[in-house]
């Protein structure tokens, strides 16, 4: 065979070669970011039972309550907020909700007017900020897009995200698991996982205790 | 690698005029697929920057409480949109136009379908990204292509259909088989796409071959347009060698005229001058063009040329004529001039007029005519010396013959006995008295009567003798009478003809010369044939024979012995006789042959080169010729002349009396 050939032969090779590389690294790619979008948040916290009496809001009574933590800057909560839209149109008037959008306590009131707290305001759901996060580490929602369900009683029955998986959008098994929670008032269902940003620093993360005390309460908007 | 940007079939006339159809399309298809691949090179960059932007806008940052970090879907879209992206913009860029090159842009654009797909969430608008690519890969017009995306689409569907649904279905309950719904409406729109790259292949095909077709006429026509433009480039480059030609031709002519010595005009029908190549110096030459050529002239000539004028133009014809008019400064001149018409569609339109200044030529002429005239004197004074010349020599050669004839008379006297008569009639005056006794008794008177008789005998006998030489001596004189008279019939009038004996003619002209032929022992042999007579000039006939004979004479005085003079008569044709004379004598080299009847020619101490010469033209006077033939020098030589039945000499004027 001559140089040539050998040449062609070898760059041939060599071209297979970069792109089975190159679809091994896509693979790799995706299968970072599949499982980043399915790693759920922290859930370590132990969740309140019972409906925090410091809540500055005052629900129906008789009427359950819903509560959503949101990171009012995290992407991957518009999902959840997308799926906390298609679980009141599937249980209407099944429960009161409540929208607690974390705030830093040394930022202005207005860092929380995101495109999220827009579309909240939109739909008509009552919220409340919650400066520092208090009100969300003292009844354990650590992660963005975490819902608490607590029935007519104020008893916990339900437990975190209702989107599948990191900003995906869609059915899925924890807002059918909510849903049937709201509709066939159930007792308390085992958690689900939550995928959204941290409600905390980091070091707060690394640091949090289980129910902490709450230092100020949230108000409502 | 090619980096040729151009659309395709956009270079077909770069391929070889030999190119078949099939060259042509793998031309265009190779053109189409570098096309694409620049496309694409440009759309997955946009997407790239597009999925960057995006994912910055949506999702800039993951947050931590109040802290906040690059969120992963940018980073997933900078690095996994780079990877699907990047590398088939690379092969786009180095390896453009290569099949592997279209399957990579396949499954990159496939993948990033399926990022997107997945950021999305697996939002059902955006499965309209595949759909949109598989359209774009369709214009590579390569099904394999659309296979390949399939697959990639298809596998990741199938992949994250089982263990991921919900990124690309949306829904966490979606059955595994619904890649298949999914893959069934790419592979419908594959096979729609599968049709339409078949006809545009098809399209494609038809237009490299309407192309092949237009190249071929093309090229034919080609072939046509590059003959007829090189006929037409050698009609060109001819006509310039021809305008060149013409250019020179016209620079010649024009100086030819502008140059000529003599005076060229070109004029109307009335004599106005239009063109002239130059004018005197006292005249100018845009006044000349405003008058006529008969303002130069007298008014005769003026009339005179008037008429010639007139002439050329109603007959066409070339007239020439010589008049007098002006010269250089103001002095008369004569013109030779030549008037000739111009022609044009048949019609003598002009005329053109050359004049050349004759002046010195008339001038030369009257003074050559005097010179002439003197020269016609001098030529008669000459003529006169050489008839004297030619008197001189015959009469001399005569004067020979007399000269012997005298000397023979002369000693005939001196030895005559008329001494012993004149003793004897002394005797006879002394015995007077005693006659009787004296001459019968004494013995010298016994003696006389014998002495008498022999006396009366020896004198008749050189009586006879004498009367003889006498007769010879008085042809001689007769004949210098002759010669002199033919000299002056010469010079003044026509000679006489008459019927001559050609045998008797030669005899008198070798009775003429015989003295000395016995002188000088010379054999005569005479070979005689028949002949007839002949109407001839005698004296020049006979002029010519002494002549010969006289030559035969000298040039056998170079043998010691055994001279021979050979004389012939012969008959020759239409009446004509041959007369020749041959010697055994010093015969003429060959060299000589040609020159020896030019005047002046001799080989003789004593001659003149007249002899010969004069003979040669009195015969072609006559009509007939002088030859001469000789084997050599030592080998003799005979003088041929021939001469016609009538040998009338119609001009007797000798050629040396010819101006």
């Amino acid at each position: 065979m001559s140089h040539t050939s050998w040449l062609k032969r070898g760059r041939g090779y060599l071209i297979g070669a970069a792109i089975a590389g190159w679809l091994g690294l896509m693979a790799s790619a995706f299968f970072l970011l599949v499982r980043h979008e399915q790693t759920p948040g922290s859930a370590s916290t132990p969740i309140a039972a019972r409906l925090p009496e410091e809540l500055d809001f005052r629900p129906t009574p008789g009427r359950a309550v819903l509560l959503m933590f949101v990171h009012p800057r995290c992407p991957c909560s518009r999902a959840s907020l997308g799926e906390l839209e298609k679980l009141a149109s599937r249980a209407p008037a099944s429960c009161d909700i409540c929208l607690v959008f974390y705030k830093p306590v040394q930022a202005p009131d207005d860092w929380v007017k995101t495109s999220l707290y827009a579309e909240a305001q939109r739909l008509g759901w009552p919220t409340c900020v919650d400066p520092g996060g208090v009100l969300a580490e003292r009844i354990g929602a650590t992660t963005s897009g975490h819902v608490l369900i607590y029935n007519a009683h104020r008893r916990l029955v339900f437990s975190g995200g209702i989107t599948g998986s990191r900003g995906h959008w869609g059915d899925n098994e924890s807002e059918e698991t909510a849903l049937n929670v709201l509709t066939h008032d159930l007792p308390r269902v085992p958690s689900r996982p939550v995928f959204g940003c941290s409600l905390q620093r980091p070091a707060q993360r690394r640091g949090s205790t289980e129910n902490p005390t709450l230092a100020q309460g949230p108000h409502v908007h | 690698m090619s980096t040729d940007t151009s659309g395709p079939l956009a270079n077909h006339a770069d391929l070889p005029p030999s190119s078949s159809v099939d060259d042509l399309f793998r031309e265009a298809e190779l053109q189409n697929f570098r096309g694409m691949d620049n496309l694409f090179l440009v759309l997955m960059g946009a997407e790239w920057l597009a999925g960057i932007i995006l994912a910055a806008v949506v999702s800039p940052r993951a947050w931590a409480g109040d802290t906040s970090g690059v969120h992963l879907h940018l980073q997933a879209a900078i690095v996994l949109g780079g990877l699907c992206c990047l590398v088939p913009m690379a092969f786009c860029w180095l390896r453009r136009g290569e099949a592997i090159t279209r399957h990579v842009v396949a499954v990159g654009q496939m993948c990033y379908s399926a990022l997107l797909i997945h950021l999305t969430g697996g939002r059902i608008e955006t499965h309209f990204h595949v759909f949109g690519s598989l359209a774009f890969l369709a214009a590579y017009r390569d099904w394999r292509v659309l296979v390949t995306a399939t697959v990639i689409v298809a596998t990741d569907h199938f992949v994250r259909g089982v263990w991921y649904p919900m990124s690309v279905y949306g829904i966490w309950t979606a059955s595994p088989w619904r890649f298949a719904e999914h893959a069934g409406w790419v592979v419908f729109e594959d096979i729609v796409l599968f049709w339409s790259c078949h006809v545009a292949r098809r399209d494609m095909w038809r237009i490299c071959e309407q192309q092949h077709q237009n190249r071929l006429l093309m090229d034919g026509l080609e072939v046509k347009v590059r003959a007829r433009t090189a006929e037409l480039e050698a009609e060109v480059h001819e006509r310039e060698r021809a305008e060149e030609a013409i250019r020179a031709s016209e620079a010649r002519y024009r100086a030819v005229v502008e140059n000529a010595p003599d005076i060229i005009q070109t004029i109307d029908r009335e004599g106005r001058i239009l063109f002239i190549n130059r004018v005197l110096p006292q005249y100018d030459s845009q006044a000349v063009l405003m008058t006529t050529i008969y303002d130069y002239l007298a008014p005769e000539s003026a009339a005179r040329v008037r008429a010639l004028v007139a002439e050329v133009f109603e007959r066409g014809e070339v007239r020439s004529y010589e008049v007098s008019g002006p010269g250089v400064d103001g002095a008369d001149a004569w013109y030779a001039s030549t008037l000739g018409p111009i022609k044009s569609a048949g019609e003598v339109s002009s005329a053109i007029l050359i004049s050349a200044d004759v002046t010195a030529r008339r001038r030369a002429d009257a003074e050559l005519a005097a010179l002439n005239q003197q020269l016609i004197d001098t030529s008669r004074l000459a003529g006169m010396a050489e008839i004297a010349t030619g008197v001189l020599h015959n009469v001399g050669n005569v004067l020979n013959s007399v000269n012997v004839s005298t000397t023979l008379i002369l000693d005939s006297l001196r030895k005559s006995r008329t001494v012993h008569l004149t003793k004897a009639a002394a005797l006879l005056h002394e015995h007077q008295a005693d006659i009787a006794e004296f001459i019968s008794d004494h013995p010298k008177g016994k003696q006389l009567p014998a002495f008498f008789q022999a006396l009366a005998i020896d004198l008749a006998s050189e009586q006879a003798a004498l009367r003889q030489e006498l007769q010879g001596l008085q042809q001689n004189i007769d004949h210098i009478k002759q010669i002199v008279a033919a000299q002056q019939a010469y010079a003044r009038i026509a000679g006489v003809t008459e019927t001559l004996g050609v045998e008797a003619l030669l005899e008198d002209a070798l009775r003429l010369a015989a003295p000395g032929l016995t002188r000088h022992q010379i054999q005569i042999v005479r070979e005689y044939q028949p002949a007839p007579s002949i109407v001839a000039d005698r004296h020049k006939v006979l002029q010519i024979l002494i002549n010969l004979i006289n030559n035969a004479k000298h040039a056998l005085d170079q043998r010691s012995d055994g001279r021979c003079l050979t004389l012939r008569i012969l008959s020759a044709d239409r009446g004509g006789v041959t007369v020749e004379v041959s010697d055994n004598g010093m015969g003429i080299p060959a060299e000589n042959l040609t020159r020896i009847f030019q005047h002046g020619f001799t080989t003789k101490k004593t001659g003149h080169g007249f002899g010969l010469h004069s003979g040669a033209i009195a015969a072609k006077e006559m009509g007939g010729c002088l030859s001469v033939r000789s084997a050599g020098p030592h080998l003799g030589a005979t003088f041929a002349l021939q001469l016609p039945a009538s040998a009338l000499i119609p001009n007797l004027r000798p050629p040396a009396l010819l101006p």
